[in-house]
């Protein structure tokens, strides 16, 4: 139902990542992430395949940060910059993250275990919390291959989700 | 200076597997997923900062030639993570796998157990020579150089319906290059390899040279030219060491 992962053990956190539909209210959202009264990463769920494409873009800002290597300035806009192809941040951050009009959106909680603010973060959302199972129903296949650049021929040896995850993995010093 | 086995922050759940002459490898749980983590340690021998810079070299020849494959049609494991600080690459753990190498010994003790002949174990061994001839002809035509090709660096799986599928790694040797002298040294170091491990089935190589002409066709012709030579030279090499 839900989708909970430890991050790199040197961080000592876990990522859970939620699915929420019919957001009346994703431009309030949006706000208070950038503000910073809202402390989660909030995606277009139409760019992702797998909540694992996530896991691996936050443990790669997770380690950034920790190497005080970031690019961006907060670990959600990292995060976001690190699902991208693209290295203008901006751009970035517009592409991945929900626009003020979006209605569904994925939603990334990094927490020490033991925490629990994931009740309260969630409360901020005006929709339906859905099963992370559903993602595929939102997940744009052939906008990802188009963003990633990956072909049908790529595929025939690798799944789409590992594709992905290899490109994020290898951007900083890759040009495909 | 000494290698500290804690430097990879692996936490508990990771197990080294193989410590090598460059890297050690490390076998766990990464992000929910089996993960193979890949450490080039620090060679004391080197100066620090030439070390440093050698090493980030191979992780990033070895991660660029996993993702240039991939695209090429390759089988190679994904990439979860690359970090040069801790001078390692985590990757997919290619489940219900065996190396190449260990796959022929085992085929070579039970035919030997089965009193069988030379013969009947390299048909046995045939079809994997065929499929590991097609990706090399496929990584070649794509003119990706391996750069270490040894049956230790082949992986074989075999799924329920019994299909093959070699997967390549160890890639921190690799570069992207068109000469045919590049191609043909790559098929010679795996040559010579074959002929070191496995000696019993030395002709196996003739088989993957076979399929390498198949698939890599526009240019099978220059490369088995310079295959010969480089044959050649290192024959006389032998000859006068
Ligand atoms: N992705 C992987 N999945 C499964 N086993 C692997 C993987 N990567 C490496 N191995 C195992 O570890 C061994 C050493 O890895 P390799 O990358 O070849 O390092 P080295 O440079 O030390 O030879 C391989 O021969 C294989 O047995
Ligand atoms: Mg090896």
């Amino acid at each position: 139902m839900t989708y909970k992962i430890e991050l790199d053990s040197d961080y000592r956190k876990n990522l859970s990542v939620f699915l929420i539909k019919d957001v009346q209210n994703a431009a309030e959202i949006k706000e208070m992430v950038v503000k910073g009264t809202l402390d989660c990463c909030v995606i277009k769920p139409t760019l992702i395949i797998h909540p694992f494409q996530i896991a691996v873009a936050a443990n790669k800002a997770v380690i950034s940060k920790m190497q005080d290597k970031m690019t961006t300035k907060t670990l959600h806009t990292e995060i976001l910059y690190n699902l991208s192809t693209s290295r203008n941040i901006t751009q970035s951050l517009m592409k991945f993250g929900v626009g003020e009009s979006d209605k569904n959106m994925l939603v990334g909680v990094i927490e020490e275990s033991g925490e629990d603010r994931t009740d309260n973060v969630l409360s901020h959302f005006k929709g339906i919390i859905s099963p992370i199972e559903e993602l595929p129903k939102f997940s744009d296949t052939a906008l990802i291959k188009k963003t990633y650049k990956i072909k049908d021929s790529e595929l025939a040896v690798s799944t789409l989700t590992d594709s992905v995850v290899t490109r994020i993995a290898t951007r900083d010093f890759t040009s495909v | 200076m000494a290698d500290d086995g804690r430097k990879c922050a692996l936490g508990y759940d990771f197990k080294l597997i193989k410590q090598g002459a460059e890297a050690k490898v490390y076998k766990g749980n990464y992000l929910g997923r089996p993960t193979i983590v890949k450490e080039r340690f620090k060679k004391s021998y080197r100066l620090l900062d030439l070390d440093n810079h050698i090493t980030k070299e191979r992780i990033k020849s070895e991660a660029r030639a996993v993702l240039r494959c991939k695209i090429a049609g390759i089988h190679t494991p994904a990439l979860y993570l690359v970090d040069f600080e801790r001078r390692c690459i985590y990757m997919e753990d290619v489940q219900n796998s065996t190396t190449i190498k260990d796959y022929i010994t085992q085929i070579s003790e039970e035919a030997e157990n089965e009193a069988g002949t030379a013969g009947s174990l390299l048909m046995k061994l045939y079809p994997i020579a065929q499929e590991i001839g097609k990706v090399l002809g496929k990584l070649h035509a794509n003119n990706i150089i391996h750069g270490d090709l040894t049956s230790s660096n082949m992986l074989l799986v075999k799924d329920e319906k019994d299909t093959l599928t070699i997967v390549l790694i160890d890639f921190g040797l690799s570069h992207v290059e068109s000469s045919m002298e590049d191609k043909a040294v790559d098929l010679y170091v795996l040559q010579r390899a074959l002929m070191s491990t496995h000696a019993n089935v030395d002709r196996l190589f003739a088989t993957i040279l076979d399929a390498y002409m198949k698939e890599n066709k526009k240019e099978s012709h220059e490369v088995l030219k310079k295959f010969n030579e480089v044959w050649a030279r290192g024959r006389k090499r032998t000859m006068v060491g």
